[in-house]
């Protein structure tokens, strides 16, 4: 059974993004694996001081009957003060990958010590949770991903969901994560959304449980989530719900051709995308391209 | 007179060390219109990356600019015993469920030099 992201984590504001790329990019510098695929997160987490690396697999047999039941629901934590990391390795090993980074991004962010600290669960307690786990998520992708290594790559072939779904077994992502690292960071115009595979509350709807934007995307289009307020389609005869339908048979991601109304009011011809990887289906949508060249990428810089 | 604001807090330690807006900016990439918004209290609680970044240039107390910004309750203390851990669950957990958790990667630790 494969369980879902954790519940809330805050989309980062720019300022933390910029914080948060510039300190995964020292921390792989520092652990000499910058360019390395996939990215070893454990050298990683040492060249960050983590002292140890946890697992339920580590515990003896005679304790482990004494197991909390919500052990069960915890992927991963960092103990900050004894820099010790605890992993749940039944996950899948791009789970693991990633939750793996997640903790290493809280043990590089000297802000998150001080925010996790707590006498009791409260909302101001959870609020700075949302943030942290926000900026933990972005900063894995950076870890896993590398930034620009990747778009080096990733920028070779046309905007469209194969692109990253074709790339991810060379970082050891799972193919939803990459399309969704492959769209949050990408220079054009791309959206991506993340429905839940079964009708919503009996209506002829799939739920939108994740939108994902690149910045050029929301500039251009403001939020593609908004536009399906309601839900996505998914009767046969409408475009996603006939797109989606393909993608439960199809090897490669469907396409079809769409207009999207800008913030101008202006008309544009897109192409939206599919896949479902038998837990969630992506759609993905993007301005139909003319072949951009000599595009520039940059790379986070080391913090000051 | 009352306790002074997030913004008159960084305003005035800003001040101290003779740096413009743009100075600030170009030593932490805090866009110098968005530390103005806080600084007049437009933006009243900013990201705590922020506040961090701020409390290292101008040496101030990181949990006061937390407790300032209403992002905790109160400033802790240098001796404090509260526990600072980041768990990635999949759904919340009330208080003491967050402490059994903890309780037991502890003893996992303590177990594993035995």
């Amino acid at each position: 059974m494969s369980r879902h992201a954790p519940a809330r984590a805050r989309t980062p504001t720019p300022f933390s993004k910029g914080q948060v790329a510039r300190i995964a990019e020292a921390a792989l510098q520092d652990a000499g694996v910058a360019g390395h695929f996939p990215t070893p997160i454990e050298e990683v987490q040492r060249a960050l001081g983590v002292r140890e690396r946890l697992t339920v697999a580590d515990l003896p047999d005679a304790v482990a009957v004494k197991k909390p039941s919500r052990i069960k629901s915890v992927f991963g934590a960092y103990l900050h003060k004894e820099r010790t990391i605890f992993i749940d390795t039944s996950q899948t090993e791009p789970q693991v990958l990633f939750t793996d980074a997640h903790e290493a991004i809280h043990a590089a962010c000297p802000w998150h010590e001080e925010a996790v600290r707590w006498d009791g669960v409260d909302e101001l307690f959870r609020r700075r949770m949302e943030e942290v786990e926000g900026e933990a998520n972005y900063g894995a992708g950076h870890l896993i991903f590398q930034g620009g290594r990747f778009f080096r790559e990733a920028l070779q072939d046309r905007v469209c969901l194969a692109t990253p779904l074709a790339l991810a077994s060379r970082y050891g992502a799972s193919r939803a994560a990459t399309a969704h690292y492959y769209v949050e960071e990408h220079p054009d115009p791309v959206a991506l959304l993340v429905l839940g595979r079964y009708l919503h509350l009996g209506r002829n709807v799939f739920p939108i449980w994740r939108c994902v934007q690149s910045e050029s995307f929301t500039e251009r289009f403001g939020s593609l989530a908004d536009r399906y307020a309601s839900g996505v389609p998914a009767d046969a005869d409408s475009v996603t719900g006939g797109l989606l339908a393909d993608a439960h048979s199809a090897i490669d991601p469907p396409e079809v051709s769409v207009t999207l109304a800008d913030l101008n009011g202006k008309d544009r011809k897109c192409v939206m995308h599919a896949f479902f990887n038998q837990y969630v289906q992506l759609l993905m949508l993007a301005p139909q391209q003319r072949v951009a060249e000599g595009r520039r990428l940059h790379l986070a810089s080391a913090p000051r | 007179m009352g306790e002074q604001t997030l913004g008159e807090v960084l305003r005035a330690a800003r001040t101290r060390t003779g740096m413009t807006l743009r100075d600030v900016e170009k030593r932490t990439d805090i866009h110098n219109a968005h530390l103005s918004q806080v600084e007049t209290g437009k933006i009243t609680r900013p990201e705590m990356a922020l506040l961090w970044t701020l409390a290292d240039l101008y040496e101030l107390s990181y949990p006061e600019l937390l407790r300032l910004s209403g992002h905790a309750n109160r400033a802790t203390q240098p001796e404090s015993q509260q526990v600072g851990v980041a768990l990635r669950a999949m759904d919340e957990m009330d208080t003491e469920q967050r402490q059994q958790v903890i309780d037991f990667i502890e003893q996992l630790r303590s177990r594993r030099r035995e």
